[in-house]
């Protein structure tokens, strides 16, 4: 018989936090969790400062992380935190209850991204804060902490070396993988890339990322979401508020719809093509071909690439909670169980029905169709400012009597016949295809044609 | 390499190329100060040996190398085999891509100096072999590239005769290896200019992550790729050669200790030896008289350049000045 004083031991161990939850995170997502708290902070000191949510809201807060072989610090002028904040609230694992919701559209939730980001890349750090009342340091020994078992506290201390207001913190001891990303100009190549496409609605409120490498200072460019919009083309938006949660879904033609599917199916035209997630302004899920939005999702038809030139925006804001957001701790993802999310996708679904129809009909006439989403000029998203927009796509009657029935054709040869050929062809630079195209344009004119006459 | 295209070779004495000429002393120069503790000598040199195995003839005077495999093409491996100066050579014949796929894992085991000297640009079969030997060659070893830098090469043209602009080329086959800075966006061309320099960042980019990218590691800590050499020379055609060292943590402290920098500036290219060798050709006659005024200092030279009365233009001479111990001198001989 089990004695009533039993219980079942449930306290975390240190080790759960240094060791696993830093296995479900990329090095750069970590990276992105410590500028979330710069983009936190710097809502919270313009708020402060009284500022309104216009264009130039965010201008002038930045963050800048700096890479060298044995240190990454991720510093920024975005306010500091305030000793209160770090004594009961900033190092606490998970977020309090009672924690202060003082950052309109928050997009640091869990409690839980700077000391992953910690333990994911080093075993030392400190983090400095300046606010415009004190200034602090607070150590990260990670070797040490993990040794006092009991003890999860981390010490603060009054010495900073700076008296620029803002958080500095600066992860030393890295772990060897971590010292060797930063060094690989391709991954850093990669997390501008990421920053530009995932944090492209705060940049364009005028805050600012800087990424400092041995090798190069990188500014991370302002990525400008775009769709078509004439007389032929007009976006759709739907806009609605959702138990306290602002919701917009905007979908429409981002570039030029391919013709020829194999031409398109190359990875950088694919990519930017599908759906998009964004939590307060932060995007969590970007260009989305599965069933995680709404393609294969129930009934609803699998992604194909003659859809390559679509893109939709799913915008959820909450001014004050962020735990109403469907996003997971990584913010790579999204909790497809929560109810407001499921809601958005019956929404998605129904204006990207639009888009499928039209992508079927432009096959009667795909020249036409092609002629026209060529000419037609593309408008930032972010200037649609309508509660809603009815999607308006060009249609396309079929031609069969005036258009010639064609089929295409695929072979495959040695490319050094390719080469030969392409030169024999007065280019040396034709691409295989063309090759085919203009060896097949030969033959027929000088046996077919010539015959015929 | 495919056994089908035109070799070159059929068009280009290779000994008697100046600017090449130049670069190819340049990096044996390099490899020969790599410290002793390389042991060079018990490496193998992997290239294109053509007819000439003028880099063989280098590598084995030179850095005292007795294992040698010339990779050729099954059409023209037989008058390789007569062709090899020394006995230590051993011929490969098939692709490049096909021999190494065949390498057995105790050849992979011996340290390698790799040149792979492509007559075309690079492309998805250079990417290839780029791609195994940075994924199986022993730590220490080195791998070079040489391919045709001409941004032409890297805009091929459609059906429709539209030509497709070279950074979308370069972004296909390099992805984010392609340098953020310096990089214009489409539709704007890259200068024809700054292509080799780009291109050479593309393929440095692209080695330093395929290293990282293949996991290996002794004792926990990841191989590194460190960036040796951004040359290009041009005798016609713009080329480039590029390469670097696949190295472990032991080799790290002797390669600070060699070239005086710390690792991290290693593995940014820091201590890369980067060269444009485009030297226009000169008389015997100029070339005994600039060499009259030499050794001296750019300043220096710039004054007894002034009053030689030799009239080449003065930055293709200071060029001259700077390579004068390389520059080849080729002459008939009767045998």
């Amino acid at each position: 018989m089990i004695e009533t004083k039993s219980r079942a031991h449930g306290t975390p161990t240190k080790d759960f936090f240094v060791r696993m939850i830093t296995r479900d995170i990329t090095l750069a997502d970590c990276i992105m969790d410590l500028v979330d708290n710069a983009v936190d902070g710097a809502r919270r000191s313009a708020k402060l400062e009284g500022r309104k949510k216009n264009t130039d809201f965010l201008r002038g807060f930045s963050v800048t992380i700096r890479a060298t072989g044995s240190q990454i610090t991720v510093n920024d002028n975005c306010g500091g935190i305030s000793l209160d904040d770090a004594v009961n609230y900033a190092f606490h694992f998970g977020r309090r209850k009672d924690a202060p919701r003082d950052v309109d559209t928050s997009i640091g939730l869990y409690g839980i991204g700077m000391k992953r980001a910690i333990f994911k890349m080093g075993r030392q750090a400190k983090v400095e804060s300046v606010t415009k009342a004190e200034k602090y340091t607070v150590v990260v020994n990670v070797d040490e902490w993990e040794r006092k078992l009991e003890d999860w506290d981390f010490d603060i201390d009054d010495k900073v070396d700076s008296d620029s207001i803002g958080t500095r913190i600066t992860i030393s001891q890295l772990y060897e993988t971590v010292s060797a990303a930063f060094s690989d100009q391709t991954f850093v190549n990669n997390l501008i890339r990421t920053m530009a496409r995932d944090y492209a609605f705060i940049l364009k409120s005028g805050f600012e990322i800087k990424i400092h490498t041995e090798n190069s200072l990188i500014v991370v460019p302002r990525y400008d979401y775009k769709l078509k919009k004439n007389s032929d083309f007009m976006p759709g938006l739907v806009a609605y508020v959702d138990e306290n949660v602002n919701i917009r879904i905007i979908c429409g033609i981002a570039s030029d719809l391919p013709n020829e599917i194999p031409e398109e199916l190359r990875q950088e035209k694919a990519e930017y093509s599908g759906w998009y997630v964004i939590c307060n302004d932060r995007v969590v899920v970007a260009g989305d071909k599965t069933d995680l939005t709404v393609w294969g999702n129930g009934d609803f038809v699998g992604w194909h690439p003659q859809y390559n030139g679509f893109a939709g925006f799913l915008f959820m804001n909450s001014e004050d909670d962020a735990s109403r957001l469907p996003w997971k701790t990584t913010k790579r993802e999204v909790d497809t169980s929560e109810l407001r999310y499921q809601r958005a996708i019956i929404n998605m679904k129904n204006l990207t029905r639009q888009f499928i129809d039209y992508t079927n009909e432009r096959k009667g006439d795909p020249e036409s169709a092609k002629r026209k989403e060529a000419q037609a000029a593309s408008i930032s998203i972010v200037e649609l400012k309508s509660e809603s927009i009815t999607m308006r796509l060009p249609s396309v009657v079929a031609k069969p009597s005036f258009r010639e029935k064609m089929v295409q054709v695929s072979f495959s040869k040695p490319l050094a016949k390719i080469k030969k050929a392409a030169e024999a062809l007065g280019d040396f630079s034709l691409s295989a295809s063309a090759v085919g195209s203009k060896a097949f344009d030969y033959f027929y004119k000088i046996e077919v044609e010539d015959d015929q006459k | 390499m495919t056994p089908q295209e035109n070799p070159s070779f059929y068009k280009v004495n290779y000994s008697i190329r100046a600017n090449k000429n130049i670069e190819r002393k340049l990096i044996f120069d390099a490899l020969i100060r790599l410290p002793h503790s390389f042991k060079l000598e018990q490496y193998r040199y992997i290239g294109f040996g053509s007819m000439w195995f003028i880099d063989f003839i280098f590598a084995h005077r030179l850095l005292r190398i007795t294992s040698m495999w010339s990779i050729e093409r099954v059409n023209s491996s037989a008058r390789a085999e007569f062709n090899r100066p020394y006995d230590c050579i051993e011929i490969k014949s098939g692709d490049s891509c096909e021999i190494l796929a065949r390498m057995a894992p105790e050849e992979w085991s011996i340290p390698f100096i790799a040149w792979f000297d492509y007559d075309g640009r690079f492309d998805k079969d250079v990417f290839g072999d780029c791609e195994i030997l940075l994924t199986k060659a022993s730590p220490g070893s080195v791998i070079l590239m040489t391919v045709n830098a001409h941004r032409n090469s890297y805009k091929p043209v459609d059906e429709s005769g539209y030509a497709r602009a070279s950074i979308n080329t370069l972004r296909e086959i390099f992805g984010d290896s392609v340098p953020v800075e310096g990089v214009p966006s489409e539709p704007r061309e890259i200068e024809i200019s700054k292509f080799p320099n780009i291109l050479s960042g593309c393929i440095l980019n692209l080695m330093g992550h395929i290293v990282r990218g293949s996991g290996r590691a002794s004792k926990s800590c990841p191989y590194r790729f460190i960036p040796l050499f951004a040359f290009e020379h041009n005798d016609g055609a713009p080329m480039i050669t590029v390469g670097g060292m696949l190295a472990d943590w032991r080799r790290i402290s002797d390669l600070e200790v060699a070239m005086g920098v710390e690792a991290d500036a290693l593995f940014s290219g820091k201590a890369k030896k980067t060269e444009t060798l485009d030297l226009v050709p000169i008389t015997t006659k100029e070339k005994l008289s600039l060499d009259r005024l030499l050794p001296c200092s750019e300043s220096e030279f710039d004054i007894r350049f002034g009053g030689s009365g030799i009239k080449l233009d003065i930055n293709q001479a200071r060029k001259y000045r700077r390579f004068y111990s390389h520059f080849p001198v080729f002459a008939e001989t009767i045998l």
